[in-house]
């Protein structure tokens, strides 16, 4: 046998760990062995150690306190709750059992919420829809409160023009005199300046139908402002000539109808 | 550890759920479990936590032994895997290490206090704490070999199913480890005369 052999069975025979063979077959070698014979030496005295060293401690008493409490809470948990404990226990035990799908899972929602609070901070901040479009309709939710006054006056404004068109265009001018028509000049003009006010409201790109509708307007409200009976009497059936040529009331009632909100300039 | 001669109906009894012999499993084996920790550890306070866990997870897993025969060796292989753990953690926290454990177990001998305690008693403290420091600087997979086999007792067979290993191997382990504790006592001793 060889020495290795012989030196592991030398640290088995102080274990008791050797049949009686093997013992003899150790005790033998190492009598003829001087290196083996040595580790036996060697061995021994070490095991004489290791015998003084066999200490039997007892473990501290908490260790057995704090298992069986620990016991105890475990099956306190494992109690069945009721209703919404319920639900979030299953929840739980869901999370632990599935953890990398629900991190996914959890990151999605997380990110899905962050998308969508961009895009209504994104839309609060521009004022616009998502989809960009700047057409009258896409306007009809209001903006502020200059907004709303905006569009109570251009909705006075419109009433106005149709009332004093539609007075002009069924005036008897036969009969007519500077105090019969002082009710329209004054009309005209505040006509005339809420025009200028709108017209300078107005922004360019999404309203230009009214807008130039407003300036061709304007003269007409002009000349019925400075209006003077003894001068002007042609003029005014120049007037309605043009009322019913460009169609201006059809046209006042058509904006009307659309009920739309102009977009204005702050 | 030495049960009654119903050992293996009582495993069997706490297999099936019963709490009072559980606790006596408990109680006949919390010593050894502790010890065997404790040799693998070098510190009290985490020997003592390890072997709480250890019957913690004796407690929540006994359902799924099998053969309560293997009741000793699945139980000490548990107790193996969780004092590796806690050598692995300690290592990887580095809040405890080698020295720090050494310092305190060597504490008695650097700082004896000689005036209750017989001078026997003061030089068994001195051995087991040379001893302790000695056994601690065996690589883990000879150490943990050694502790079964010789400070534990156990027989090498049993050692083996524990390590998973074949008999050869676990005397092939022993001898390294008792090769490597002779080294290092014979340099302790001769550094505490000189000390």
């Amino acid at each position: 046998m060889s020495c290795y052999k012989i030196q592991k069975n030398i640290s088995a025979y102080f274990d008791g760990a050797l049949t009686e063979k093997e013992k003899a077959q150790v005790l033998h070698h190492a009598k003829e062995c001087k290196s083996c014979a040595g580790l036996f030496q060697h061995f021994k005295v070490l095991q004489k150690d290791i015998e003084k060293s066999t200490v039997n401690r007892e473990p501290p008493a908490y260790v057995g306190e704090m298992l069986f409490r620990r016991i105890a809470a475990e099956k306190q948990l494992a109690i069945r709750p009721q209703g919404i404990r319920k639900l979030l226990a299953r929840l739980r035990d869901f999370r632990i059992q599935y953890q990398p799908a629900f991190r996914v899972v959890e990151f999605a929602a997380v990110f899905l919420l962050a998308l969508f609070a961009g895009i209504q901070i994104h839309q609060v901040w521009t004022g616009r829809n998502i989809s960009g479009s700047a057409n009258l309709t896409a306007f009809e939710e209001p903006a502020s409160s200059v907004d709303d006054f905006f569009q109570k006056g251009m909705k006075d404004y419109l009433e106005k023009s149709s009332l004093i068109l539609r007075q002009l265009k069924n005036e008897d001018t036969s009969r007519l005199t500077n105090a019969s028509f002082s009710q329209e000049k004054e009309l005209a003009r505040d006509l005339l300046n809420q025009s200028k006010l709108i017209s300078s409201k107005l922004k360019q790109d999404s309203s230009s139908y009214i807008g130039g509708l407003i300036d061709e307007l304007e003269p007409i409200f002009m000349d019925v402002a400075n209006f003077d009976q003894q001068k002007d009497r042609r003029s005014l059936d120049i007037i309605r000539q043009t009322i019913n040529d460009k169609n201006y009331l059809m046209r006042l009632e058509s904006v009307k109808a659309t009920n739309a909100r102009l977009q204005i300039r702050y | 550890m030495k049960l009654a001669k119903n050992e293996g109906q009582i495993i069997k009894k706490a297999i099936e759920g019963d709490e009072q012999s559980f606790k006596i499993l408990f109680e006949a084996y919390q010593r050894p479990i502790y010890n065997f920790i404790f040799r693998m550890l070098g510190s009290q306070e985490e020997a003592a936590d390890t072997t709480q866990e250890v019957f913690f997870k004796v407690y929540k897993r006994l359902s799924s032994l099998r053969n309560p025969d293997f009741f000793s060796t699945w139980l000490f292989s548990i107790a193996k895997n969780e004092a590796i753990t806690s050598t692995r953690r300690r290592k990887s926290k580095n809040h405890s290490s080698l020295s720090d454990i050494d310092e305190r177990m060597l504490r008695p001998l650097r700082e004896p206090d000689h005036s209750y305690e017989p001078d026997e008693q003061v030089l068994n403290k001195e051995f087991e704490a040379i001893f302790q420091k000695a056994l601690l600087e065996i690589p883990e997979i000879y150490r943990v070999a050694f502790v079964l086999g010789v400070l534990e007792n156990q027989p090498y067979e049993q050692v083996a199913k524990v390590l998973g290993c074949s008999v050869g191997n676990i005397k092939s382990r022993v001898f390294r480890a008792r090769a490597h504790l002779a080294k290092k006592l014979k340099k302790e001793y001769a550094m505490s005369v000189v000390s």
